[in-house]
């Protein structure tokens, strides 16, 4: 008994003297980062932290560092706070705009080295600088900007707008050759941080700003969208004699040299998109979209009585989407970013060698595409 | 026969009255309580001796002596036992026989010239009356509890147990101060060997005197190192006789209000009588609750001190940032915090157990809410710690067995020491060592984590969780009982279609 | 020494436990690395490689079987006597000795350096080495009986970390396995080669064999547990392969463990760390295995008592986790015992079966001459 309690002195002396302690109230715990380049290729780092200080209510800080790495500007940016700055909480990295053009590559596989960090953390771009989104957003907002972006960024990929934009789904797609990731833009609306649109990389280089619409587009073929409100603009002229005219109380339509549009508001109850390869010689593709829409408001009393308004309808939207993803292919072509993944699919069916990421970049912009939209018209809402 | 020099064991009979006399009062030089009487009755000189406090003086009085002395009869030995109607006449011969029948409230009668001393029972044994249990108490089923005295528990245990097939043994243990104990099982179904062992080690106890069915334990319980109880205590007649029809053995020790069960298993200590009562889809996941609980109990208090120290990242933010906040004006690092607290916490419940119940409740109050709001408030822990451990605390309480309760509160302190040496690694250690404590551990010979290693699928379903009864036809295997199977499974019902 | 072993009764074991003996022994810090070594070689054809390295343990353990189904309750150190006679006999069976050794040593600094690069990058390998070793010699105290309860209790209760890969599970790109079949045949062999490592353990079978009771189970049981521990590598490959894009996949070191890194819940942020600690109720079982196989062989072939063996090699491992502390001198030990185990496991049994049937028909002529 007396051997073993010696043993056991010896063994806690020994533990004691080991691991230097980590306490939470100790460290600044970085919540957001945001990373430009600066002149001379200096990395300029603004980090939103948490600090946990008795004589200090206020527990989120800003403070910016330089350096030449990106642990070096961290370095830096922790001689302006008594804070160990520590990155294992870092929920949103948000990259500047000319830096993610030269591409970020760097500056996440630093973050997956580090097996710390959190690979769930979100990837996101702004069409400024990052500093300047995260420090003005900081002053106007006076909370925390960061937690902000995030419940922004978030919200729109639990309805399934925008892709999921995690580290590690970025990374995954980036290195999978023959798909590139897209990542949202963060912008300034009114001094306020506001998801601005879509950025479209090719590899990791940022080369194009895509409208926010689009990026549903592109999440129809990355996963099963599910609950997606979205505005569709269609030609007046197919509904005009199902529009209810309130002034005269009767399905004649109203005057109609002002509208030309309609508008109505659906949500997307399911969406699935998949590509097949039609023809691997002329790199023909074929792009199967199949949309369920429940209909929610309409600019003008439209009355969808029949099956054959309903019919009509579907078939204006169809019209609308695929309108639409042809812009979206012609764009995407025209820099080069492959983020609905066709070349993922070309690799599957290429046989003998390996495709390479340049091979893709010059057939890419060859390829054709056939987009088939399916849209089923399921519910109407309380009236009809 | 005098030759023989051990005092305690010489017969001294037949001797006159005087010098028997003077030979008890010698004996009993240092406490003058022996009342010795002596009688002239049909010319013939009887001394009537005994312990007053120790016997019931009218009954004394009323079935001995006045028939002794108004009957004109010619008293002997033989005429004694013959004529008395008293059923516990005895004759004594050896001083070693008379002087604990003395102390064990008989009253001795001995007529001059004889040879023997003629003794009958009277034993006056204050006792409490049968009440509720106060440590184990229970919200349905018997609620008495065991007395201190032996005779009141084995008429309790025999009144549960109505058959002749219930051995109760008597074992006397202790040299200077012996004390009874009984070994109670059921013949036809408790393994042999166990009983052989529990015997055995009763027999060889060779110690001066033992306090309680608690103190017994220690000294007959497998591994003493162990900060794990290896037989069951209990208080309550009912999980007794429930034990022994299980098959396990009991033992029962004069002056104690507990009995021990053996051999008991580790999840035997998280099974209360109680779950029996309930239904069995009512009980099963109140015994999970209680398993859950233990290891909630060893475990949380420990996670917040590793998470806090050394792992922050696995905090989720919301909670990092409220838990960062009051942590914030705390001066002293997680560990010793939780230290503190989990201190607090004990400093309440010892003091609490000690007080008067009216004033325990008070202090638990004062302690609890007072101090807690106070420690808070003065900035010395974080308000969530306070939480943390009053769960864990409370869950520690949830074991049925005041013993292992016990015992698991105390891990912890082990557990948060090296939590706050090594995080997670460090809990992680803790509980693999426990582990593999359970597992080298043994109950009277058993393995004390049955039926799970080995492992007994029949088993699973009484010791971790109930089945209904009709699935319950078997008894635990692991115990290896002459007779295994309760009653035959009724045969399946019939299935019928609905509207039949 | 005698070629049969006699075991009392009561350290009998049940044939049921051998599932579990078999699986913690393969199932270790092996498969965490494993999607790595096998799709660095065979790509995303890896599934054919990791099915036709568990056909080829299949048929080892076969072999295995059918050379101790040769004797009545013999060890692979009563065989070693009995073929090559008492000097080659301990030889052979030192050999064997030293391989518990070089697999011990590699499973501890494995299991260091992951604690090293998940959890803490600034623990000494001296501290974690205490921790584990010292578990070790508790657990060794205890006899087979306890060590056998310990890979039971332990890999019942590890298995709830399977759940968690559910969610990266959802997260797959079937993309990734195709175009099917493009492997060359000799980079299928590599992959299969290459999961060696992990699939090491079932060597156990040719100690532990004559404390079973119920020989008739004994094959049932070591066949479920090595499609079970093939099943389990198989499936964290495929998980990986269909999680990681190719590129990724061939950095990381250690693809299995990152899996758990995106799985959160509402009270833990990050699993990853929570199975690193977890792990440990992986490992400890295997080194109690090789630990006790280090020390009963000791005393089957030298008469030392297990006791001696179990503190003096206790020591030695301590002082032994000083002198490998970086990542390239841990992968060179693991690298080492992959190369000896590979040729002793994989390739061993196929030489002695023919030597033991061989002299098994000698000895059944000799008798049948001498009657």
């Amino acid at each position: 008994m007396i051997k073993k309690t010696i043993l056991l002195l010896i063994f806690s002396v020994i533990l004691t003297s080991c691991v230097p302690y980590k306490q939470l109230e100790e460290l600044g715990i970085i919540n957001t980062r945001g990373v430009d380049v600066t002149e001379n290729n200096r990395v300029e780092t603004t980090i939103i932290a948490y600090q946990f200080d008795a004589q200090n209510p206020q527990i989120t800080t800003s403070t910016t560092g330089v350096g030449k790495t990106i642990k070096g500007a961290r370095e830096n940016a922790g001689y302006n706070t008594n804070f160990e700055l520590s990155p294992g909480q870092i929920r949103l990295e948000l990259y500047g705009k000319e830096t993610a053009e030269e591409g970020i590559l760097e500056y996440l596989s630093t973050l997956v080295r580090d097996a710390r960090v959190s690979d769930t953390m979100l990837v996101a771009i702004s069409n400024i600088t990052a500093n300047e989104v995260l420090t003005v957003g900081q002053e106007e907002l006076n909370t925390d900007v960061g937690q902000i972006i995030q419940s922004l960024i978030e919200k729109e990929v639990k309805e399934y707008s925008i892709p999921k934009t995690s580290l590690q789904h970025f990374l995954h797609i980036e290195a999978d050759i023959g798909q590139d990731p897209v990542a949202p833009i963060i912008g300034l609306r009114n001094n306020k941080p506001a998801i601005v649109g879509i950025g479209a990389f090719s590899n990791d280089r940022l080369v194009g700003e895509l409208h926010i619409d689009q990026a549903f587009l592109i999440n129809t073929f990355l996963t099963n969208v599910k609950g997606t409100p979205m505005e569709i603009s269609l030609p007046r002229e197919p509904f005009v004699d199902f529009i209810f005219n309130n002034e005269t109380n009767s399905m004649q339509p109203d005057k109609l040299e002002d509208k030309e549009h309609l508008t109505i508001l659906v949500r997307i109850s399911k969406g699935k998109g998949d590509i097949t390869l039609k023809n691997i010689d002329d790199l023909h593709f074929e792009a199967n979209v199949h949309l369920e829409v429940d209909l929610y408001e309409s600019s003008e009393l439209l009355s969808v009585k029949n099956k054959k308004i309903a019919a009509i309808l579907e078939e204006e939207i169809e019209k609308e989407f695929k309108r639409q993803y042809d812009v979206l292919l012609a764009k995407l072509q025209e820099i080069d970013s492959d983020p609905l993944g066709f070349g993922g699919i070309y690799r599957t069916k290429k046989k003998g060698e390996r495709l390479t990421d340049t091979e893709w970049r010059e057939k890419y912009p060859n390829i054709t595409v056939d987009f088939n939209v399916n849209v089923d018209l399921m519910h109407y809402g309380t009236i009809q | 026969m005098r030759k023989r020099m051990k005092r305690s064991s010489k017969n001294v009979f037949p001797l006159k009255i005087d010098e028997l006399e003077q030979l008890m009062k010698s004996e009993f030089d240092k406490s003058p309580d022996l009342s010795f009487s002596k009688y002239e009755h049909q010319n013939k000189k009887i001394a009537v001796f005994f312990i007053p406090y120790q016997v019931q003086p009218d009954r004394v009085e009323n079935l001995l002596l006045t028939p002794l002395l108004e009957s004109k009869e010619e008293w002997s030995n033989t005429a004694i036992l013959n004529k008395i109607p008293l059923n516990s006449g005895k004759e004594y011969q050896q001083m070693d026989e008379i002087l604990p029948g003395l102390i064990a409230g008989k009253v001795m009668i001995y007529i001059e010239d004889e040879a023997a001393v003629v003794s009958y029972d009277f034993l006056n044994k204050e006792k409490r009356s049968l009440e509720g249990a106060e440590t184990e108490s229970v919200v349905i089923g018997p609620k008495i509890a065991f007395t201190e005295s032996l005779v009141t528990n084995l008429n309790v245990i025999r009144w549960n147990i109505r058959t002749p097939d219930l051995a109760i043994e008597e074992i006397t243990i202790g040299k200077r101060a012996p004390r009874e104990v009984r070994l109670i099982y059921l013949k036809s179904l408790a393994n042999d060997t166990d009983v052989d062992t529990m015997r055995q080690r009763l027999n060889e106890l060779d110690v001066d005197n033992v306090e309680d069915s608690n103190v017994l334990m220690q000294y007959i319980e497998d591994d003493s190192a162990s900060i794990f109880p290896q037989f069951h205590t209990t208080e309550l007649p009912d999980r007794t006789s429930y034990a022994i029809l299980k098959g396990k053995i009991a033992v029962l020790m004069e002056n104690s209000p507990s009995a021990l069960i053996a051999p008991s298993t580790f999840f035997s200590f998280f099974e209360s009588t109680e779950d029996l009562y309930m239904r069995w889809n009512s009980g099963s996941p109140l015994r999970f609750i209680r398993f859950m609980s233990m290891f909630i109990s060893v475990v949380l208090t420990p996670m917040y001190v590793a998470a806090v120290t050394f792992h922050y990242e696995i905090i989720p933010t919301q909670l990092l940032i409220s838990i960062g906040q009051s942590r914030a004006g705390v001066p002293f690092p997680p560990v010793f915090e939780a230290l503190f607290l989990e201190l607090m916490i004990e400093l309440l419940r010892e003091a609490g157990a000690r007080l008067p119940t009216k004033v325990g409740q008070t202090i638990g109050i004062v302690g609890g809410v007072v101090v807690g709001t106070a420690a808070v408030q003065a900035g010395i822990t974080s308000n969530i710690l306070i939480i943390f451990i009053t769960i864990s605390a409370l869950a520690s309480f949830t074991a049925p067995s005041y013993q292992m309760g016990t015992s698991i509160r105390l891990l912890r302190f082990p557990m948060i020491v090296l939590a706050g040496i090594l995080g997670l690694i460090g809990i992680m250690f803790g509980l693999c060592m426990l582990i593999i404590h359970l597992l080298k551990m043994t109950s009277l010979g058993r393995p004390y984590l049955s039926p799970i290693y080995p492992i007994r699928f029949e088993d699973l379903n009484k010791a971790l969780y109930r089945l209904p009864q009709n699935f319950q036809y078997k008894r635990f295997i692991s115990l290896s009982l002459k007779d295994s199977i309760r009653f035959s499974k009724r045969n399946a019902k019939e299935k019928k279609d609905i509207d039949e | 020494m005698e070629i049969n072993v006699k075991i009392k009764p009561n350290m009998r074991i049940q044939a049921f436990y051998l599932f579990f003996i078999i699986v913690s022994m393969q199932i270790g810090v092996g498969i965490l690395g494993v999607p790595r070594l096998v799709f660095s070689e065979a790509k995303q054809d890896s599934w054919i490689s990791i099915l036709v390295a568990a056909a080829y343990v299949i048929i080892v353990l076969l072999a295995m079987l059918l050379i101790l189904k040769q004797y009545d309750n013999a060890d692979i150190h009563g065989i070693h006597r009995d073929i090559f006679g008492k000097w080659l006999g301990k030889i052979f069976s030192t050999v064997y000795i030293l391989y518990f050794a070089i697999a011990f040593y590699s499973v501890l600094l494995t299991y260091i350096e992951v604690v090293k690069v998940f959890v803490f990058p600034d623990v000494s390998n001296f501290v974690m080495g205490l921790l584990l070793i010292s578990l070790t010699i508790y657990g060794v105290l205890g006899g087979l009986r306890v060590i056998i309860g310990v890979s039971f209790v332990f890999g019942v209760l590890a298995n709830w970390i399977l759940f968690l890969l559910i969610h990266p599970a959802l997260q797959i790109d079937f993309n990734h396995y195709l175009p099917l079949f493009q492997a060359p045949f000799v980079d299928l062999l590599k992959g299969a080669r290459a999961t060696s490592y992990t699939f090491m353990g079932f060597e156990i079978l040719f100690l532990v064999y004559p404390f079973i009771q119920n020989k008739n189970k004994v094959r049932i049981s070591s066949l479920l547990a090595v499609t079970w521990s093939s099943l389990l590598v198989l499936s964290a490959t495929m998980l990986a392969i269909g999680f990681f894009s190719a590129e990724q996949l061939e950095r990381r070191e250690w693809a299995v463990l990152v899996l758990f890194k995106t799985q959160s819940f509402p009270f833990v942020e990050r699993f990853d760390y929570i199975v690193v600690a977890e792990l440990m109720m992986v490992v400890v079982p295997s080194l109690l295995f090789l630990m006790w196989g280090l020390t009963y062989s000791m005393k089957r072939v030298y008469k030392v008592k297990q006791k001696l063996t179990l503190y003096v090699a206790a020591i030695i491992f301590l002082i032994g986790t000083f002198f490998f502390e970086k990542h390239f001198e841990t992968q060179r030990v693991i690298n080492f015992a992959e190369q000896f185990g590979f040729w002793f496991i994989y390739v061993y049994p196929f030489v002695l079966l023919p030597l033991v049937l061989l002299k098994k028909r000698l000895k059944k002529r000799k008798g049948a001459g001498s009657s």
